[in-house]
């Protein structure tokens, strides 16, 4: 564990003695806060007027500080997370490659599994601290709005947006280790973050396929592979443990892929 | 040469490998698809023969060793993990941490699951990814019951089974038990749960409305009406008929008959139509208003049950915006009853009412019960002149002291001579009464006032049998504001677009100019 310590905290200097940590945390944190206060100006204008969603002259769904600010903000993070992920893991092992240190690394009595982990451990690090002033947006309107706030939703919406970031951190550290050149592994990270992101919108172009006599609900298949689906399951407040664990394996699959595919440089 | 056999090999892999996709999207096998996955294996068995001593010796090297070493553990990563979702999926552990457990059914709908006949099948006519939070509900349902079967059909997909099923909107469940079936559009656990009861009950029931002498109107929907009630019981599968009782007995398929607030007596002859339904093992639902002689008198009194002449007042407890003499008490007081196990901590108002008197009557059996009191501070106002006249309500010592009784049961069992018991395969007959003194409750103008609706429901559940039919509330969160002065939105704008981005663009530039 000494040596993952090591290469953690090597990358974490690396990363707060560069621009790079404060230009990422600034500019989330302005961005997530804006459209925080978007959410919550907006919220305010329509209840001043409207009960809510209205199908002819039925509301059908009342406006709530949950459905309505909350677990939107958490999807659009989420969504920003595609972007500002890889940008976090983008030099990883790319910037390695390109400086050759990586030969340095790897000829060193370190384990691969322990670069790999100390890396990726830093990532998830500043991840973490660029995520916690989150907390700050479901405080403030449980200050104001008082014990009418559901809870629930926003604790597991604001764990899945750990998760996902966490997941996320995993492929860009694969796409990382796939190319020397950063912007390469930068959008590298992005369509691989994407494709996990949003395979789930295929679901409805699938059906359940009968293969050589076997039943694949491809429909199915597609849609649990897909963490917008289980980011979007966590947000209704329903905790499962089948969504914990994709987030689990996901990190575990990407990080082995991270390991084999640094070890290849080794071998090669 | 080489080269061309390298590229033939190639071209064979790739197309294959589409022709599989193909055959898996599609679904079915096709001309096209096996030609491509016979085309595609064939060269790829060309390319592969070609080039034996070319791939054996690219696998002699340490690269291509450990490639295929990586490439085999990354497959077995896939299958372990994959193997592990699978099963999460399929045995989930599942916590609802919703404030209302808006994601958790009640215990009305699992004990429903948990006495299912037999298997029901549910169709769920649901387009592809649409109607999520029903979709979850659903599965709540399977997950609780191994009798719940259920399936999703795209009808976009699969057009030919939405019209075998005769579905003709986007969103219909469909539940078939023992080929009888119930399709509904509504998706809330009370329309499923219910939809249920009515799909494995055995019999369809009938409520008879008497008519003739100026009672509430099933078909008329003013506020005096009761087409809200009409609808909610059509909901809950009930044939809702009215009927006149002269030189008539009351039909055999009736379930109950309800009397909501006749304003003319009831002839003799209609009454001896109803004690000769009574005493058949009928049912009687018998709404009576303050002020009209109604001729029901002496049935009620076999039952124990007799309304008295006065008009409930209670000056604490009342709509205070509509009556300002409390002419519509509000009631919490509840006796424990199938009709009101599901009412204590809610509210029921019945406005003009009148007290009830129920008198037991161990001899013959019959124990009238209470079901509804009002407050100790209201009063049967037995002077109505002196209100109706001069609009002066006070409480005298002719008074009936409250709480009063404005709603109660009574029943009686009926011994079945032995042909009839073969006949009826049951050896008694359970007469049910339920009397409430007023009828404006179950009218559309205060129907949906409190929880009447809940109430009314629950007493003709009851006097149908059908007690384990449910009154759920929705899935919905319920609406909520936030109220903010314009400095406490400046405050928040600063706070979360200024403030704290600049601090750590701040601490950035330190470290920097420190470090530089």
């Amino acid at each position: 564990m000494r040596t993952v310590r090591a290469i953690f905290s090597r990358e974490l200097k690396s990363y707060f003695f560069s621009p790079t940590a404060y230009v990422v945390l600034t500019g989330f944190t302005a961005l997530s806060g804006w459209l925080f206060y978007q959410g919550l100006e907006r919220f305010i204008r329509i209840t001043n007027y409207t009960q809510g969603y209205k199908v002819g002259d039925q509301v059908v769904r009342e406006w709530t500080l949950e459905d309505d600010i909350l677990i939107p903000l958490f999807k659009n993070l989420s969504i920003l997370l595609l972007i500002m992920v890889p940008a976090i893991t983008m030099r990883l092992f790319a910037e390695e490659k390109k400086l050759k240190t990586i030969e340095l690394l790897l000829t060193s009595p370190i384990r691969t599994s322990h670069i790999v982990l100390g890396k990726y451990l830093a990532a998830a690090f500043l991840l973490t601290l660029m995520l916690l002033p989150v907390a700050m947006f479901p405080t403030i309107i449980l200050y104001y709005a008082g014990s009418n706030v559901d809870s629930g939703p926003l604790l597991l919406g604001y764990l899945a947006l750990f998760l996902s970031a966490y997941a996320l951190a995993a492929m860009g550290l694969f796409a990382s280790t796939l190319s020397e050149n950063q912007i390469v592994a930068f959008i590298l990270g992005v369509v691989l973050e994407l494709i996990f992101f949003s395979i789930g919108l295929a679901a409805p172009s699938l059906d359940v396929v009968h293969f050589f006599g076997w039943r694949v609900p491809l429909n199915e298949i597609v849609r649990d592979l897909s963490l917008g689906n289980h980011f979007d399951f966590m947000t209704t407040g329903l905790l499962r443990l089948s969504d914990l664990l994709y987030f689990c394996c996901l990190i575990v699959f990407w990080l082995a892929a991270s390991n084999h595919s640094v070890e290849s440089a080794r071998w090669g | 040469m080489k080269k061309i056999t390298q590229i033939t090999g190639l071209c064979g892999l790739v197309i294959a490998a589409l022709g599989i996709f193909a055959r898996m999207i599609q679904g079915q096998g096709s001309l096209l698809v096996t030609l491509h996955l016979v085309l595609g294996g064939l060269l790829l068995l060309i390319g592969i023969l070609t080039n034996l001593a070319e791939i054996r010796e690219f696998l002699a090297k340490r690269g291509a060793r450990y490639g295929t070493g990586a490439a085999i553990q990354m497959i077995l990563w896939i299958v372990v993990l994959g193997m592990i979702n699978y099963l999460a999926v399929t045995h989930d552990w599942v916590q609802d941490l919703t404030k209302n457990r808006l994601y958790t059914l009640s215990g009305q709908t699992l004990q429903v699951l948990n006495n299912l006949p037999g298997p029901v099948e549910a169709t769920a006519f649901f387009q592809s990814d649409t109607l999520a939070d029903v979709r979850r509900r659903l599965n709540l349902y399977t997950a609780a019951a191994p009798r719940f079967h259920l399936e999703f059909v795209d009808p976009d997909k699969h057009p030919e089974l939405a019209e075998k099923k005769a579905i003709s909107a986007y969103g219909t469940l469909l539940f078939e038990y023992g080929g009888k079936s119930i399709r509904i559009t509504q998706h809330e656990e009370m329309d499923i749960t219910n939809a249920l009861i009515k799909a494995t009950r055995s019999e369809e029931k009938v409520i008879y409305f008497l008519s003739g002498h100026e009672e509430a109107d099933p078909g008329n929907d003013d506020k005096a009406g009761l087409s809200i009630l009409r609808g909610a019981l059509a909901n809950q599968n009930y044939q809702v008929r009215g009927i006149f009782l002269t030189g008539t007995a009351v039909p055999e398929d009736a379930s109950m008959v309800i009397i909501a607030g006749p304003r003319i007596p009831l002839a003799e002859v209609e009454i001896q139509a109803l004690n000769n339904y009574l005493d058949r093992g009928g049912n009687l639902m018998v709404l009576l208003d303050p002020g009209y002689a109604t001729n029901l008198e002496p049935l009620l009194a076999q039952y124990g049950i007799s309304a008295d002449d006065d008009v409930i007042i209670d000056p604490v407890h009342h709509l205070s915006s509509k009556d300002p003499f409390g002419l519509s008490p509000i009631c919490s007081d509840f006796e424990q009853h199938p009709v009101t196990s599901n009412l204590p901590g809610k509210l029921l108002v019945f406005p003009r009412s009148r007290s009830l008197t129920l008198n037991k009557d161990p001899a013959r059996k019959i124990r009238p019960m209470p079901l509804v009191r009002t407050s100790s501070d209201s009063y049967g106002e037995t002077n109505r002149s002196l209100l109706r006249e001069r609009g002066i309500a006070r409480k005298d010592p002719e008074d009936l002291p409250g709480p009063l009784a404005v709603a109660g049961v009574a029943g009686r069992k009926i011994d079945l001579p032995p042909w009839e018991q073969q006949k009826k395969q049951r050896s008694e007959l359970q007469t049910r009464l339920l009397v409430v003194g007023n009828s404006r409750f179950l009218r559309n103008g205060e129907l949906p006032t409190y929880s009447n609706f809940l109430f009314a429901l629950n007493g003709i559940n009851w006097l149908a049998g059908e007690e384990d039919l449910v009154f759920l509330p929705g899935f919905k969160r319920g609406g909520n504001r936030i109220y903010l002065s314009t400095p406490q939105k400046e405050g928040i704008f600063y706070a979360t677009v200024l403030i704290l981005p600049e601090l750590l663009m701040i601490l950035g530039v330190a470290i920097w100019w420190r470090r530089r």
